[in-house]
């Protein structure tokens, strides 16, 4: 009994540990936003490349193929701004 | 002692995730960072006491502590080793326990996956899964908990034991498959939950989730597949699919979820059906928490049974609080949640996985509808009228031939808007090829449905061929590879999509499979040595007939010879008539089983049944089934497990993304 | 009209379509077979429909008579509650099929007598009842 008593409250203080640390600062939002950005950029890398794929085996057309394509690349310079941008500011 | 610790250890989890939700909740209102550390901590005990608690269940029913009321009812002395730990999901709560253990281990998964992302999200997540961990928590403390001590005014010195008719590798092994399809959708609501409620919109999210559900899927079929085959091998009824409602309740969360694995597609490709995709996400889910309900509360085998467990109502409530909740989400998100891009065409690839989708839901509302119409009628007008075979079959065929159509069109059509020129290019051979084929069938004399499923087929095959040839011949235009190298880095360069096209495959398969059931035949014969009778164009001889004392029963077993019309011999049957506990006085209590022989080829299946025996004039009776192309459908299911191992298969970019 | 209300109309009229569908079927069943009445052996004997039904029960003790010229063949009473129906059934019998098993039947009653052509036994996924004492079972025989 007493075992088990032992047990459950090191569970019980191992959960309740972080309320006494001192004030965490959250910055993870903004590593958050990094990131999202990195993996925003390599999605649409990859759609580049499977919008290519799609193109050379004649399942979208011409006009679509281009215009869709330019959509990507002008989304994807925007991305890359931003990461330039975020990465300079934590170099701060 | 030990069974003190497991009791205690599923109250403390309930408790735990009590703590947990409350100081997640407080975290999204006041944004201490160390709630959230601490909330995500107790959400990490849970699932760790719960994993305690199930290891010590096993460890009773293994070590057997009949005190237990729950090992008492499940295995026995006699009981062999690995059905005493698959007792652990052989009894209702039991089997809750077992729920709840697989959810544990997945929300560890996703909590360690996710420890660095997603920050906004992961305090819904949590919530919902502690949510989802709390109710099934309640469950096996309050209401049918599985260290519960035997209620006896004796000593139990042995259980009762399990079935030695269910003693069955596969019977062992099939239920736990399909609960980790059933739980594994757990983890996509979660996330579907907290992204409406924190508004981020689904570009990243989503692809976390596809895998989830891709695993769930696959899950879900094998259980699916694997029960088939079970009823198939062992049941002796001569089929593997009975619309029985406890096989619907896995069916219908399979629809849903594979039409969820393809608007996935267009969401991450175009960002469009989000609304769809949310809805599906949801409904699966719910399906999958109300399967459990069908299956587990006696609600089908009568509505009055229903109040006699408490477990019944309590998994009704739940689905339709979850019900209420999900709807009102969603209406409140509705702005949020509308695409900012639109289909524009009805050629276009984006609207044949719409469509595909539709046909999915209302196939899913047909067998909800069938399974939940004796129910209904028995509420509401006194009288029950029970649903069988023939009304699931009169339904679902059309509806399920028409996505068979769905699956060759939709790799033909191009993304946006397919051209004049595309469909000419796309459509003419696979058309030509299908229908030259049903003209041949229809020559051949088959009519009706047949003719549509094989032409179907055919077109399907073609188009899936078609695609792979285009896909191949660029790769070798482009980059002057080898053929079978090109092959094999096509697939390897886009997996998901050209896994795709292999379930597809295996699913075209599948319904040939099924098609042969239009002509299965059968005939209960009785024989006495060296008689003979024919069915189709066999004929089936009784050449010996002994009976053999084995450990455990006691055995007749009749040898059939079966020739073709012109004499030649195809092969011999040996169906047993066994008869386990044999020496029981008491000739109720025997327990007589039918162990059935077939002959399987790809063409057709001779499925044997001793059925029953004369010994006064040494008659044996059988039953004899002719099932065409029955193997079409597991070598289907071995392809659809295949391609979607190749989707899931990780690239290395994958991993950059994950 | 636009292609984007092109879409919508079909997937409205593809839903409609399919709804009308199943609704219509379960009006109108394929066969006797697909939607059948599930009544309780009082109500059959009160009644003396002849339409196709579904009855469930208890095989009565000492009831079952398997025909000796035709081994197919079989009598048998059902009994639920008080009351008792007699029963014959031709084709195999499932393996749980005993007495005191609970079944199912399918078929037509007429003249006392309730014609079956389906029979099948609930499903014993376990052993339901009670728990075994010391006698029931000999010791010496379980190796532990």
């Amino acid at each position: 009994m007493f075992l088990l008593f032992l047990i459950f409250s090191g569970l019980f203080l191992f959960s309740i540990w972080p309320l006494f640390l001192e004030e965490i600062i959250n910055d993870k939002e903004d590593y958050d936003l990094l990131n999202t950005l990195e993996r925003r950029k390599s999605i649409l890398y990859r759609e580049i490349q499977y919008l290519d794929n799609e193109y050379f085996i004649d399942n979208i057309n011409v006009e679509d193929y281009n215009s869709s394509r330019a959509e990507i690349v002008s989304e994807v310079s925007k991305i890359i701004d931003q990461i330039n941008l975020q990465s300079s500011n934590q170099d701060i | 002692m030990t069974s003190v610790f497991g009791s205690v250890s599923i109250s403390l989890a309930a408790g735990f995730s009590i703590l947990s939700i409350f100081l997640l909740l407080l975290y999204i209102r006041k944004g201490d960072y160390r709630l959230f550390l601490s909330g995500r901590r107790m959400a990490i005990v849970v699932s760790f006491l719960v994993i305690i608690a199930t290891f010590i269940l096993v460890n009773e029913l293994i070590s057997g502590n009949f005190n237990i009321d729950y090992v008492a009812h499940h295995t026995s002395h006699e009981t062999p080793t690995i059905y005493k730990f698959s007792a652990l999901w052989a009894g209702q709560s039991g089997s809750l326990l077992f729920w709840l253990f697989i959810l544990s281990i997945f929300s560890l998964i996703a909590i360690y996956q996710n420890r660095n992302r997603y920050h906004k999200m992961m305090p819904w997540i949590l919530v919902v899964i502690q949510m989802v961990q709390l109710f099934f928590l309640i469950l096996t403390t309050f209401i049918t908990n599985p260290f519960e001590p035997t209620k006896a005014d004796f000593e139990v010195i042995n259980g009762l034991g399990l079935n030695p008719l269910l003693q069955n590798l596969t019977m062992a092994i099939h239920p736990p498959i399909l609960y980790l399809g059933f739980v594994g959708f757990t983890i996509p609501f979660a996330f579907a939950f907290a992204s409406l409620m924190t508004n981020e919109s689904g570009s990243l999210w989503i692809r976390s989730i596809r895998r989830w559900s891709l695993v769930a899927w696959l899950a879900l079929s094998c259980g699916i597949i694997l029960g088939g085959w079970w009823a198939y091998q062992e049941l002796g009824w001569g089929g593997y699919w009975a619309w029985d409602p406890v096989e619907n309740a896995s069916f219908m969360p399979w629809l849903t979820g594979t039409a969820l694995l393809h608007s996935i597609i267009i969401q991450e490709k175009k960002n469009m059906l989000r609304l769809w995709n949310m809805i599906l996400i949801m409904l699966t889910f719910i399906l999958t928490i109300f399967g459990t309900f069908l299956t587990r509360s006696g609600v089908m085998s009568s509505v009055h049974s229903f109040t006699q467990s408490p477990l019944g109502p309590f998994f009704l409530s739940f689905v339709i609080i979850l019900l209420f909740i999900c709807a009102f989400l969603i209406i409140k998100n509705l702005s949020n949640l509308k695409s900012d891009k639109r289909i524009e065409s009805l050629t276009s690839r984006e609207s044949g996985f719409l469509f595909n989708n539709v046909i999915f839901v209302t196939l899913c509302f047909a067998v909800f509808w069938g399974t939940i119409f004796p129910v209904i009628t028995e509420a509401v007008q006194g009288t029950k009228i029970t649903v069988g075979a023939p009304f699931f079959n009169q339904v679902t065929i059309p509806i399920g031939l028409f996505l068979l159509f769905l699956t060759g069109v939709g790799p033909l059509l191009a993304w946006r808007k397919t051209s004049t020129q595309n469909f000419k290019n796309n459509f003419t051979l696979p058309v030509i090829l299908s229908l030259s084929s049903s003209l041949v069938f229809l020559l051949f004399g088959l009519r009706g449905y047949v003719v549509i499923s094989l032409m179907l087929s055919v077109f399907v095959i073609a188009s899936i061929s078609m695609e792979f040839n285009r896909g191949i011949k660029s790769r070798v235009r482009r980059f002057n590879e080898p053929i079978l190298s090109a092959f094999l880095t096509l697939i390897k360069k886009n997996r998901s999509r050209y896994g795709g096209y292999f379930v597809h495959l295996g699913i075209v398969l599948m319904f040939i499979g099924f098609t042969g059931q239009a002509f299965n035949l059968k005939k209960e014969i009785g024989l006495s040595i060296n008689e003979q009778n024919h069915l189709g164009d066999i004929n089936l001889k009784l050449v010996k007939l002994w009976s053999e004392e084995r450990s455990n029963h006691f055995s007749w077993i009749a040898e059939l010879l079966v020739t073709e019309d012109d004499g030649n011999i195809i092969t011999s049957l040996r169906p047993e008539k066994r008869i386990y506990f044999h020496l029981d006085p008491n000739p109720d209590r025997r327990q007589p089983h039918s162990e059935l022989d077939i002959y399987s080829t790809l063409k057709r299946d001779i499925y044997s049944v001793f059925s029953s025996i004369d010994t006064n004039n040494n008659i044996a009776f059988f039953q004899i089934m002719i099932n065409p192309l029955v193997r079409f459908v597991w070598y289907g299911g071995y392809i659809l497990v295949f391609g979607t191992f190749i989707a899931l298969w990780p690239s290395n970019r994958r991993k950059l993304l994950l | 009209m636009s292609q984007k209300y092109k879409v919508i109309l079909t997937v409205i009229g593809l839903s409609i379509i399919t709804t009308f569908w199943i609704l219509w079927s379960s009006f109108n069943p394929v066969n006797e077979k697909a939607l059948v009445k599930f009544i309780s052996v009082k109500e059959i004997l009160d009644s003396n429909n002849i339409e196709r039904v579904r009855i469930g029960g208890i095989v009565s003790d000492s009831s079952i008579i398997v025909t000796p010229s035709n081994r197919m063949e079989v009598f048998f009473n059902i009994k639920e509650g008080v009351s008792i129906l007699p029963v014959r059934f031709v084709g195999a019998r499932p393996d749980l099929f005993k007495h005191g098993a609970e079944v199912i039947v399918e078929g037509a009653y007429s003249n006392g007598l309730f014609n079956a052509d389906m029979l099948q036994t609930k499903c014993a996924s376990r052993y339901e009842g009670d728990l075994r004492d010391v006698s029931s079972y000999k010791l010496d025989e379980i190796n532990i």
